[in-house]
């Protein structure tokens, strides 16, 4: 008990967290936001309610399950990523070290202290739920089991993220790492919870996961035990600069080579002449030695991972049955994840590392820099996405529904080629607005999160609840989402005869126009990084302009 | 002047310069030890992306089969087990077969060139070529048959009776000959290696280096082989 109670660590970040203003305010919304979803979805019919009372606790219960459960893997990361790496980038981590304090003690109290204020969300909305039960039609075994699920899941992805934490020296590569590791789990997580087979539901989340988790959790925990008491990255102030060859000395898994093709699109090789004239240097220097100035670990482990799990998507999505539309929503939630680590930080590193001032005296004008750092952060992202779309090009020359409709390739790749250029473009207007990239990368996952997915939770819950409304209508909530749009593409393959409807709902026009998603979605998108980009410049214009005041 | 510390702007760090005058002043003091050496036997992205595609053409010519009148007829009147197992590892060793086997003549045709020839990347190279002919061979004799025979009837233009050759074709390929063919080069070479001198009695050849070819090559014939020896004794077994 020692190990909590008087744990240095875990005492000091509860101090700092919960004593904060900024965590009553964050827990206040979250429960009047559940309270609010309780009270619009209550029924207010009068005696005949108990079949409505029954739907609509059903209702809330999925939605309070399947949101928590989101948060859970959105949430966790971003707390438990930055637990070491923070300390890396604040120089504390080798005093941490030097302390009397035993590795598991560390860790006990990062991963609580990154946890604990989840946990206590998460307990926030036990008194909403039990509303749902006064409905009925839910029984308080399955409130205990959903509880159980969403703290195993906590725990799991926390220790997941702290892992990557202790692995990486920055807090962007590890949280990358992080949510692309998270991701699948949280994809079969949410298969396997809303299954419809009862029997396969509760072994899954009452005898396989616990076993599961707990195995997943020794593992975790001996990892960075054995990483605590063997760190290889001290000494920290002369290793900044990570060396490629002997990084790839004791590469494990893909190996990257700058030289060679693919490598070089977005890595190309470091300089070893000078400049052409009318290079901007700007994306010279980004893309040959800042991007990957930290080694290139992360990106090796995003492209393993992101590879090996769009092999059996591509299986059912492209091949089993032709939907390209599903496999292009992974490519997109890839982009999602990995665009704004390359952007979000841009402009925020310099500041950090306090070159900012120095890259503004340059005879280099704001636009050519705001540029340069665009384009550089657009090319690695699109890139690494684009590796992705492989599987599409080859399941449209070879699978026959998809060659008779092989024109609807064209807004797949729209959609993926402006989704690249808008997370971008939010990541570097987060990076210019904000002064540390930590809270650059949280802003823009934010933005992100809602531009991207809340708008698919939103029209979800409008049809419940604005039953009068014409789904065409409400289907305008959606134009902001890419996956939405992806899936607005229509494709026709052997439905016709399948199930007699030509095609789904959402892949059919707006109401008021007799165009689909996918369109307005396009001329959103496009819209939105103008503006962003502008927005941007006029950030950087403003700094620009300051700097020469001062000088 | 420290690189990645964003105050880089111009070409050449002081630890570039370091390494050029390591290079240029230490290499010939002495050899570079083979840590030092640039790995020829990492695991490089190309090779991911091709692994992926041999995965999605694997996936599409299942899918492609599948689709078939009479591979469909025989799945619903009960075919055995040996089947299904053909169908897929059929199908995938071809399709590892087609990928890497290409790649590898690419290499050594456009990027490596002659002199780095080594015995995996002759055996990946052998691979994609037989699979290639023995395709295209069968693909011209249905042509010729199906030319001659002239038939008009429904489903059986030429189009789709080429498609069906590729597709049993890639299916059985990879099995019986394919595999005694592969067993049959890994014993040349090591006749070859084991060859002595008639003046001398020593070995002719010296083992090359182990590379990256050749161990994916190695682990591709062993797949072959034993997927073949598997297959028959499920169809021995009567599944």
């Amino acid at each position: 008990m020692g190990m909590f109670r008087d744990n240095p660590v875990l005492s000091r970040e509860l101090l700092v967290n919960l004593r904060s203003h900024r965590a009553f305010v964050l827990q206040l919304v979250y429960a009047l936001v559940l309270a609010a979803a309780v009270l619009v979805a209550w029924p207010r019919t009068g005696d005949d309610s108990i079949g409505i009372g029954v739907t609509a606790a059903r209702q809330l219960f999925d939605l309070f399950f399947f949101g928590q459960f989101l948060l859970v893997a959105l949430v966790a990361p971003t707390f438990a990523a930055g637990s070491i790496t923070g300390e890396k980038e604040r120089k504390t981590y080798e005093l941490l070290l030097a302390s009397p304090l035993r590795p598991s003690w560390i860790l006990v109290g990062k991963l609580f202290s990154s946890l604990t204020y989840l946990v206590l969300l998460l307990t926030s909305s036990l008194p909403m739920m039990i509303l749902g039960y006064l409905l009925g039609g839910i029984l308080l075994s399955e409130v205990a089991r959903v509880y159980l699920v969403l703290v195993l899941a906590a725990g799991t992805f926390g220790l997941v993220s702290v892992a990557c934490s202790s692995f990486f020296s920055r807090t962007s590569s590890s949280l990358v790492v992080s949510y692309l590791i998270i991701l699948p789990m949280a994809l079969i997580g949410v298969y396997l919870a809303s299954t419809n087979n009862l029997v396969l539901r509760n072994f899954f989340s009452v005898a396989l996961l616990p076993p599961w988790t707990l195995a997943t959790w020794a593992i975790v925990i001996g990892a960075i035990n054995y990483r605590l008491l063997r760190p290889p990255d001290v000494g920290s102030e002369g290793k900044e600069v990570v060396d490629e060859k002997e990084e790839q000395k004791y590469a494990i898994g893909v190996v990257i080579d700058r030289d060679l093709f693919p490598d070089k699109l977005f890595a190309p090789a470091k300089r070893t002449d000078l400049m052409p004239d009318g290079t901007n240097p700007v994306l010279d220097k980004e893309m040959r030695s800042e991007i990957f100035s930290q080694g290139t670990l992360m990106l090796r482990v995003v492209i393993q991972v992101s590879m090996f799990i769009s092999i059996p998507l591509m299986a059912v999505c492209l091949f089993w049955q032709p939907l390209p539309g599903y496999y292009v929503c992974y490519v997109l939630t890839f982009n999602l994840l990995v665009g704004p680590v390359f952007s979000s930080g841009s402009i925020t590193q310099e500041r950090e590392r306090q070159t900012l001032n120095l890259l503004l005296t340059t005879l280099l004008t704001p636009g050519r820099i705001v540029r340069a750092k665009l384009m550089a952060a657009l090319r690695v992202s699109t890139v690494l996405t684009l590796l992705l779309t492989e599987q599409i090009l080859l399941a449209y020359a070879l699978v026959r529904d998809l060659q008779l409709q092989f024109l609807t390739i064209v807004p797949f790749f729209l959609i993926i080629l402006v989704t690249c250029l808008l997370t971008s473009s939010i990541g570097l207007m987060w990076s210019s607005l904000v002064r540390r990239t930590s809270v650059a990368m949280i802003m823009t996952y934010l933005s992100l999160m809602i531009l991207f997915v809340v708008p698919a939770g939103l029209y979800n819950w409008a049809l419940a609840i604005f039953p009068d409304v014409r789904e065409n209508v409400l289907r305008w909530i959606m134009t902001p989402s890419p996956f939405a749009a992806a899936l607005s593409v229509p494709i026709v393959g052997d439905r016709l005869t399948a199930t007699g409807s030509d095609i789904t709902s959402i892949e059919r026009p707006l109401a008021y126009t007799r165009i689909q998603i996918w369109v307005i979605y396009l001329s959103l998108a496009l819209l939105l990084s103008i503006v962003c980009h502008l927005i941007t410049l006029a950030a950087f214009r403003y700094r620009w302009w300051k700097a020469r005041e001062s000088v | 002047m420290v690189e990645g510390k964003g105050i880089c702007l111009t070409a050449v760090s002081e630890k570039m310069l370091q390494e050029i005058h390591e290079n240029q002043f230490m290499n010939d003091a002495r050899p570079l030890q083979p840590a030092e050496l640039k790995a020829d036997s990492g695991f490089r992205l190309w090779n991911l992306i091709q692994l992926t595609f041999a995965m999605g053409l694997w996936f599409a010519l299942i899918r492609r089969h599948m689709d078939e009148p009479t591979l469909q007829f025989r799945f619903r009147s009960g075919a055995p087990l040996s089947v299904s197992t053909r169908l897929f590892l059929g199908h995938l060793m071809t399709s590892l077969g087609l990928v890497f086997g290409f790649s590898q003549i690419y290499n050594m045709t456009f990027r490596l060139g002659p002199p780095r020839i080594s015995f995996g990347r002759f055996g990946w190279a052998i691979t994609g070529l037989f699979l290639m002919f023995h395709l295209l061979a069968s693909l011209a004799w249905s042509g010729v048959h199906q030319v001659f025979r002239n038939s008009q009837t429904a489903g059986s233009g030429l189009v789709s009776v080429m498609e069906r050759v590729v597709l049993l074709t890639s299916h059985q390929g990879c099995f019986d000959e394919f595999a005694w063919l592969l067993v049959a080069f890994w014993a040349a070479v090591w006749l070859v290696n084991q060859a002595k001198s008639p003046n001398t009695g020593t070995a002719m050849t010296t083992p090359m280096p182990l590379e990256k070819s050749d161990i994916t090559f190695a682990l591709y014939t062993s797949i072959v082989v034993l997927a073949t020896i598997f297959q028959r004794v499920l169809e021995a077994c009567g599944g």
